[in-house]
C-alpha cells in the first residue's frame, strides 16, 4: 500500500514536472482615459505662432489613429489678453493653425483649443529673451584624433545672471554667394558635433543630444550668470566646410522639459534596463506642449 | 558606554542577593540553545540566553522556582535553595513528545515580558517543515512570509521590510555581514538550513548593537557541531543534495559542523547537451553551491573560541566550438558569483555579571565573467573578450559585552571596526587579431577603502513590574573618499503592562546607512554594485516610530500582536528617468541617479503559535510606502516600487501522526505599482512646419510613476512529509508542491504584441512572463 502511494506520488511529480515546464505569460488589457485633444506649439521670438491639434489614441492602438483634428477654434492670448483666432492652413500637406501676429521675448502666451465633442485644452509659456552669444572661430585640424571630425568651433555665451536658462544648440551648414554678398543658412542640413569642454551640474560631460548628436541641451547650472568659451568639434561632409552657422536657442523650462524628457523617452523605449520615462505635459485637459524658444544665430567663416 | 558602567552600579537591595548564571544547551548534542527563557517563578523575574546560549540573572536569595524552556524542548523545572551566587550548565530533552504541550502563561516566554518589539523568532525546525521550493529548505522565503516582509518579484528570496528595500537589510551569518544572500539569480537563498541554529528577524525597535541598515536585521546563528557523538543530515532533492557531519573531535571539549549543498542539474544536462549539440558543446557547468564549517574549542568554564567559514558560489560556464581541419571557431562564457565569509569568535565569562564576545570577520562578495569569441584559420586568429569583475571585501572586528549588574538593569556595550574595500568594476575588452588587436581598452573603476567605525551602548532597565525601558545609543562614523560621515542614532523602547496582562509597547529608532546598492527597479542582479556614499550622494537615514499591543492567548500557546509603524527615510537613491542602471560607468554613478526621502507607514497583525501538533502563524499587514525626489516623476510623490497595501499569509505545520506531517502556505499581496503609458500622442520636433527637418514622432503618455498595479499576487504551497523511524537513523520522504493550483503571478512585465505573429490587428498588451507555475519537488532525507 505503501508502495503504491509512493508510486503515484512519484507519477504526479512526474506528470506535473513536464506540464508546468515551459514559460508561459499573461496579458492585461492597457487603460485608456479616452481621446483627449494634444495640442502642440512651439512659439519663438519675432514669429508667428504654428499650433498642431491631433487627436490622442489609446496606448494599445495604432498610430494611425493619431489624427489631425480639422475646425477647431485655436484662440491665442498674450498676456491674458485674447490676441487672435488662428486661422487653419495647410503647410507641406499638415494642417496648422496658425497665427498672423508675432510672438515677442519676456510675454506669455496661451493657446486655447476646442473642437468637436473632446474637452476642451489649453497650455500656457513665456517666450524667454534672445540668448547672448557669438561664435569666436571655426577652423579645420590636420591630424585630427577621430578622422570624422576634423573641424572645431569656439563660440562665447554670456548667460543672464540670477535666473535658471535652458540652451538649445544646432549647427546648420552654410555658404557665401559673392555676387550678391549675401549668406545663405541651410535649415535643412545639420551638422554633427561634440562639445568637448562642457561641464555640467553633475560635474561630467552631459548634454542630452538625439541619436545624430545634431542638437544639444543643456542649462546653465554651471556656469549661471558668467561667460563661457564652448569648443566644438564638429563631423566632416563630402565638401570642405567653409561656412557654418551655429544657432543658440534658449528655452523656457517648460520646451526645455519637454524636449529633454522627449529625447529620454525615444532613447531608452526598449531598454528594460531603465525606468520608463515620462514626458513632460504642460495641456491641462489634454496631451501635449505648449513651449517658448528665443533664438540667436549666425554665419562664421572658416579660418584656415 | 562608561556612563552605563558607572551610576548605575551599586545598587543596595536590602534583600541579600544572588547571581545565577550558566548556559543552557540541547542535553543530547552540548548545542547551545540561544533565546532559550530563563524564569524565576516565584519572583516572577526572567531573563533569556544570548545568542551564545548564556544567560544571567540576579535574584533575591533563598528558595527559587526555576524553569527553562525552549521551543521544541521539554520545559526544565527544579527548585533550588540558593544563598550565594551560583553557576549551573542546563541540559535540556528535545521535545518528540506529539501530544499537546501544555505551558501556561506563568512558564511561557511571554511576548509581554519583553521590552522588545518588531521582532520575529522563527525556529529552524519549523523553518525545515515548510512547503520546499524543488526539495530545498529556505530561510528567506520563511520570513518573506511575515507581516511586514514583502518578496520583491515572483520567485526571490529578497525580503523587503516595511517599506525598505532589498539592501536594507542587515543579514548577519554567525555576527558577519552577508552582502548578496542568494543563488541563482534570487530565487534561492544561501543559507543552508541544515546548519542553521536560529534565526530572528527585527524590524524595528532596533537595539544599539546592530547598525548600517535601514530596514532590518537578520541574525542568523550556526550550530555549534554536536559535542556528545557524530551526526549525519543527508539529503538528494530534484535540485541539489546536502550533506552534513558534526560531532566531536574531543568529546565535550571540542566539535565540528561541516555541511555543504551543491546543485547537480548540469551533471544530468552535460552529457545529453553534449549529445544533442553534435560535438560543438565542449562543457557546460551551471549550479551552485554552499559550504559552511565550523570548529568550537572549550577552552575552560570561561572560555571557548569558534572559528566559522562560510563559502557560496554560483557557476556558470558554457564552452562550444566547431573545428574543421582547417577552421576553428568558438565561444566561451563564465560566469561567477558568491561570497566568502570567515570568523573567529572568543567567549569569555569573566565573572557571574559580565559577558564579552569578541570576534574578527572577514566577508567577500565577487562577481566575475569572462567572454571570448575567437575565429581561427590558416590566415588569421581573430578574438573578441570581455572580462568584468567587481567584489566588496570588509575585514572587521568587534567586541561586545554584555553586563548585568542587578535584576532590574542588562547593560550591552561594545565597538565595531570594519575596513571596507570596494572595487566596483574593471572592464578589459579585447577585439581583433589575437596577437595584436586593435581595440584593447581597460576601464578600472577606482578601489576605494573606506573604515566605518561604531560604537554602542543599551540598557534594558525594568523600572518597575508593569514598566521596562530599553534605552541606547549607537554611533558611527564612515570615511568616504574625500570626507568622514558621522552619526549618533538613539534608540528607545518601552514596555507596560496593561491590565489583563496586554503589553502596550513602543520604539523608536534612528539607523544610518553608508553603503549604497546600485540595482535594477524590479529583481537584484549578481551584477549589482555595492557602493560607498560620496560628496554628491550622501548616507542614507531613517527614524521609525512603532506602538503597539502584545499578549499571549489561549493558555499560552499563541502570541498575538498589534503593530502600526511610521517609518521616514532620507537620501534613498533612484536612477533618474533615462539612465540605464546596465550601462552606467561606476566612476559616475552617482551622477546617475538622485536622491530624495520616502515614507512608509502601516499596520500589523500577527497570531503565532508555536507549540503542540499545529503550529504556524497567521500575519496581515495594511501599509502604504511612497517616494519622493527633486525631478523624478518631476518632482510629485510616487508610490514605492515594492509598495503592497494588503499582505496576508497564513502558514499550518501539522503533525497528523507520528511519521507524517503536513504543511502549508498562502500567501496574498496587492498587485506591484508599476509604470504604464496609458494613452499615446503626437509629438513635435520643434522645427519650423516649412523645415524638411519637420518630422513628428509619437509619446507615450504616462500619467506617473508607478501608477498602475499589476496584478494580485497569491500563492499555495503545499506538502507531505512521511518519516521513518529506525534504531540509529531516521529517514523521510518529502513531497512538495510550491504554486499548488498553478496560479500564473509574472516576475517579469513589458510592453509587447497581443499576437506575436505578424498580424495587422495585434495591439499593444502588458505582458507578464511566468516561470514558476505548479513545481512539484520531492526529497529523500537520512538522520543519522
Amino acid at each position: 500500500m505503501k508502495i503504491r502511494l509512493l508510486s503515484y506520488l512519484l507519477i504526479f511529480v512526474a506528470i506535473a514536472m513536464i506540464s508546468c515546464g515551459k514559460q508561459r505569460t499573461v496579458a492585461i488589457d492597457i487603460p485608456y482615459d479616452g481621446d483627449k485633444i494634444v495640442l502642440n506649439s512651439i512659439m519663438t521670438n519675432d514669429s508667428i505662432v504654428y499650433a498642431h491639434i491631433t487627436k490622442s489614441a489609446s496606448a494599445k492602438a495604432s498610430i494611425d489613429s493619431l489624427t489631425e483634428l480639422s475646425g477647431c477654434t485655436v484662440d491665442l492670448y498674450e498676456n491674458n489678453q485674447l490676441k487672435e483666432t488662428l486661422a487653419e492652413t495647410l503647410i507641406n500637406g499638415r494642417r496648422y493653425y496658425v497665427s498672423k501676429s508675432k510672438t515677442l521675448s519676456n510675454r506669455s502666451y496661451t493657446l486655447k483649443a476646442s473642437g468637436g465633442k473632446l474637452q476642451g485644452v489649453e497650455g500656457t509659456d513665456q517666450i524667454p529673451a534672445k540668448p547672448g552669444f557669438s561664435p569666436l572661430e571655426f577652423w579645420k585640424i590636420s591630424n585630427p584624433p577621430d578622422s570624422l571630425k576634423p573641424y572645431r568651433m569656439t563660440i562665447k555665451i554670456k548667460d543672464p545672471a540670477g535666473e535658471k536658462n535652458y540652451y538649445r544648440l544646432k549647427i546648420y551648414s552654410a555658404s557665401y554667394n559673392t555676387g550678391t554678398k549675401r549668406y545663405t543658412i541651410n535649415k535643412n542640413s545639420e551638422i554633427s558635433f561634440s562639445l568637448d569642454n562642457f561641464i555640467d551640474e553633475k560635474g561630467v560631460f552631459g548634454v542630452v543630444s538625439d541619436n545624430l548628436s545634431r542638437t544639444g541641451f543643456f542649462t546653465d547650472d554651471t556656469f549661471n550668470g558668467q561667460e563661457i568659451t564652448l569648443n566644438l568639434s564638429l563631423r566632416t561632409a563630402s565638401g570642405e566646410r567653409l561656412y557654418v552657422a551655429p544657432e543658440l536657442m534658449a528655452l523656457s523650462k517648460q520646451a526645455y522639459l519637454y524636449f529633454d524628457s522627449k529625447k529620454k523617452q525615444e532613447n531608452n523605449k526598449d531598454n528594460p534596463f531603465s525606468e520608463a520615462v515620462i514626458v513632460y505635459n504642460n495641456i491641462s485637459g489634454g496631451y501635449g506642449i505648449v513651449g517658448g524658444m528665443a533664438d540667436s544665430i549666425t554665419v562664421i567663416k572658416r579660418l584656415n | 558606554m562608561v556612563l552605563f558602567f558607572c551610576g548605575i552600579i551599586g545598587v543596595e537591595a536590602q534583600q541579600k542577593k544572588i547571581t545565577l548564571y550558566g548556559y543552557v544547551e540541547d542535553a543530547e548534542t552540548g548545542e547551545k540553545l540561544p533565546g532559550a527563557s530563563v524564569l524565576i517563578l516565584n519572583t516572577k523575574s526572567g531573563t533569556t540566553t544570548n545568542n551564545y546560549g548564556f544567560f544571567t540573572i540576579t535574584i533575591p536569595a533563598g528558595n527559587i522556582q526555576l524553569i527553562i524552556s525552549s521551543i521544541g524542548y521539554k520545559a526544565y523545572e527544579e527548585n533550588l535553595s540558593l544563598n550565594t551566587d551560583q553557576k549551573i550548565n542546563l541540559k535540556l530533552i528535545p521535545n518528540n513528545n506529539l501530544d499537546e504541550v501544555v505551558i501556561t502563561a506563568q512558564k511561557s516566554p511571554a511576548i509581554q515580558q519583553q521590552t522588545q518589539m518588531s521582532r520575529v523568532n522563527v525556529p529552524i525546525t519549523m523553518v525545515k517543515s515548510m512547503p520546499r521550493f524543488l526539495g530545498e529548505t529556505d530561510v528567506l522565503k520563511t520570513i518573506q512570509l511575515l507581516p511586514g516582509v514583502s518578496q520583491g518579484s515572483e520567485g526571490n528570496s529578497n525580503i523587503l521590510v516595511r517599506g525598505g528595500g532589498p539592501e536594507q537589510n542587515l543579514i548577519l551569518l554567525d555576527g558577519t555581514l552577508i552582502y548578496n544572500p542568494s543563488h541563482f539569480l534570487g530565487i534561492f537563498s544561501t543559507f543552508n538550513g541544515d546548519a542553521i541554529k536560529n534565526v530572528e528577524l527585527y524590524k524595528g525597535g532596533f537595539p544599539a548593537r546592530f547598525g548600517g541598515r535601514l530596514s532590518s536585521v537578520v541574525d542568523l546563528v550556526m550550530k555549534d557541531g554536536n559535542m556528545k557523538k557524530i551526526n549525519g543530515d543527508a539529503s538528494i532533492g530534484l535540485l541539489a543534495s546536502n550533506l552534513t557531519l558534526e560531532g566531536p573531535i574531543k568529546k565535550d571539549k571540542t566539535s565540528f559542523l561541516v555541511s555543504g549543498r551543491r546543485t547537480y542539474l548540469d551533471l544530468i544536462a552535460e552529457p545529453l547537451a553534449k549529445k544533442t549539440s553534435e560535438g560543438e558543446l565542449k562543457n557546460l557547468g551551471v549550479y551552485f553551491y554552499d559550504l559552511n564549517a565550523k570548529l568550537h574549542h572549550i577552552i575552560s568554564d570561561k572560555d571557548r573560541i569558534f572559528a566559522s567559514f562560510f563559502d557560496g558560489q554560483d557557476v556558470f560556464n558554457v564552452k562550444n566550438e566547431y573545428q574543421t581541419s582547417k577552421y576553428l571557431e568558438g565561444n566561451t562564457a563564465k560566469i561567477n558569483w558568491g561570497n566568502t565569509i570567515g570568523t573567529l569568535r572568543w567567549n569569555h565569562v569573566f565573572n557571574n555579571r559580565l559577558f564579552a564576545n569578541t570576534l574578527i570577520n572577514y566577508t567577500r562578495y565577487k562577481f566575475f565573467s569572462d567572454f571570448i569569441f575567437e575565429q581561427k584559420d590558416t590566415l588569421r586568429y581573430n578574438l573578441v573578450r570581455a572580462k568584468y569583475s567587481s567584489s566588496i571585501e570588509d575585514l572587521g572586528a568587534r567586541i561586545d559585552f554584555d553586563y548585568r549588574p542587578s535584576p532590574e538593569h542588562n547593560i550591552k556595550t561594545g565597538a565595531t571596526a570594519t575596513f571596507h574595500t570596494f572595487r566596483p568594476g574593471a572592464l578589459t575588452f579585447k577585439a581583433g587579431d589575437a596577437g595584436n588587436p586593435g581595440i584593447n581598452m581597460s576601464f578600472t573603476n577606482q578601489v576605494q577603502h573606506s573604515p566605518e567605525l561604531g560604537l554602542y551602548a543599551e540598557d534594558d532597565w525594568l523600572i518597575s513590574n508593569k514598566l521596562k525601558l530599553n534605552a541606547g545609543v549607537h554611533a558611527s562614523a564612515f570615511r568616504s573618499k574625500t570626507k568622514w560621515y558621522g552619526s549618533v542614532q538613539p534608540r528607545l523602547g518601552l514596555r507596560y503592562l496593561l491590565p489583563a496582562d496586554i503589553a502596550f509597547k513602543a520604539s523608536y529608532a534612528q539607523m544610518v546607512q553608508y553603503i549604497h546598492f546600485l540595482t535594477n527597479n524590479s529583481n537584484t542582479l549578481p551584477t549589482d554594485l555595492w557602493v560607498p556614499s560620496t560628496d554628491r550622494v550622501k548616507p542614507m537615514r531613517s527614524q521609525q516610530v512603532a506602538i503597539g499591543f502584545a499578549k499571549t492567548i489561549m493558555n499560552g500557546k499563541v502570541e498575538a500582536s498589534i503593530e502600526s509603524y511610521y517609518k521616514k527615510m532620507d537620501g534613498v537613491i533612484e536612477y533618474l528617468d533615462g539612465s540605464s542602471y546596465i550601462n552606467s560607468s561606476v566612476d559616475e554613478w552617482d551622477t546617475k541617479v538622485e536622491a530624495g526621502n520616502a515614507t512608509a507607514i502601516g499596520l500589523e497583525l500577527f497570531l503565532q503559535k508555536k507549540v503542540g501538533k499545529t503550529t504556524g502563524w497567521i500575519g496581515y499587514t495594511l501599509s502604504k510606502s511612497d517616494r519622493v525626489f527633486p525631478t523624478i516623476n518631476f518632482g510629485k510623490k510616487f508610490f514605492y516600487k515594492y509598495d503592497r497595501l494588503h499582505d496576508f499569509e497564513i502558514v499550518v505545520i501539522h503533525k497528523l501522526r507520528k511519521n507524517i506531517e503536513l504543511s502549508g502556505s498562502w500567501q496574498f499581496q496587492t498587485g506591484s505599482p508599476y509604470t504604464l503609458p496609458v494613452a499615446q500622442y503626437e509629438s513635435i520636433s520643434g522645427y519650423s512646419p516649412k523645415s524638411n527637418n519637420n518630422s513628428t514622432g509619437v509619446v507615450d503618455y504616462i500619467k506617473g510613476r508607478n501608477e498602475f498595479r499589476l496584478l494580485n499576487y497569491h500563492r499555495l504551497d503545499a506538502s507531505i512529509t512521511f518519516i521513518r523511524q529506525r534504531k540509529k537513523y531516521e529517514r523521510s520522504w518529502n513531497i512538495s508542491v510550491y504554486n499548488a493550483y498553478n496560479r500564473q503571478n509574472p516576475f517579469y512585465y513589458y510592453l509587447g504584441q497581443s499576437d506575436e505573429d505578424t498580424n495587422s490587428n495585434s495591439q499593444r498588451v502588458l505582458k507578464g512572463i511566468t516561470l514558476l507555475p505548479l513545481v512539484p519537488g520531492i526529497s529523500y532525507r537520512i538522520k543519522f
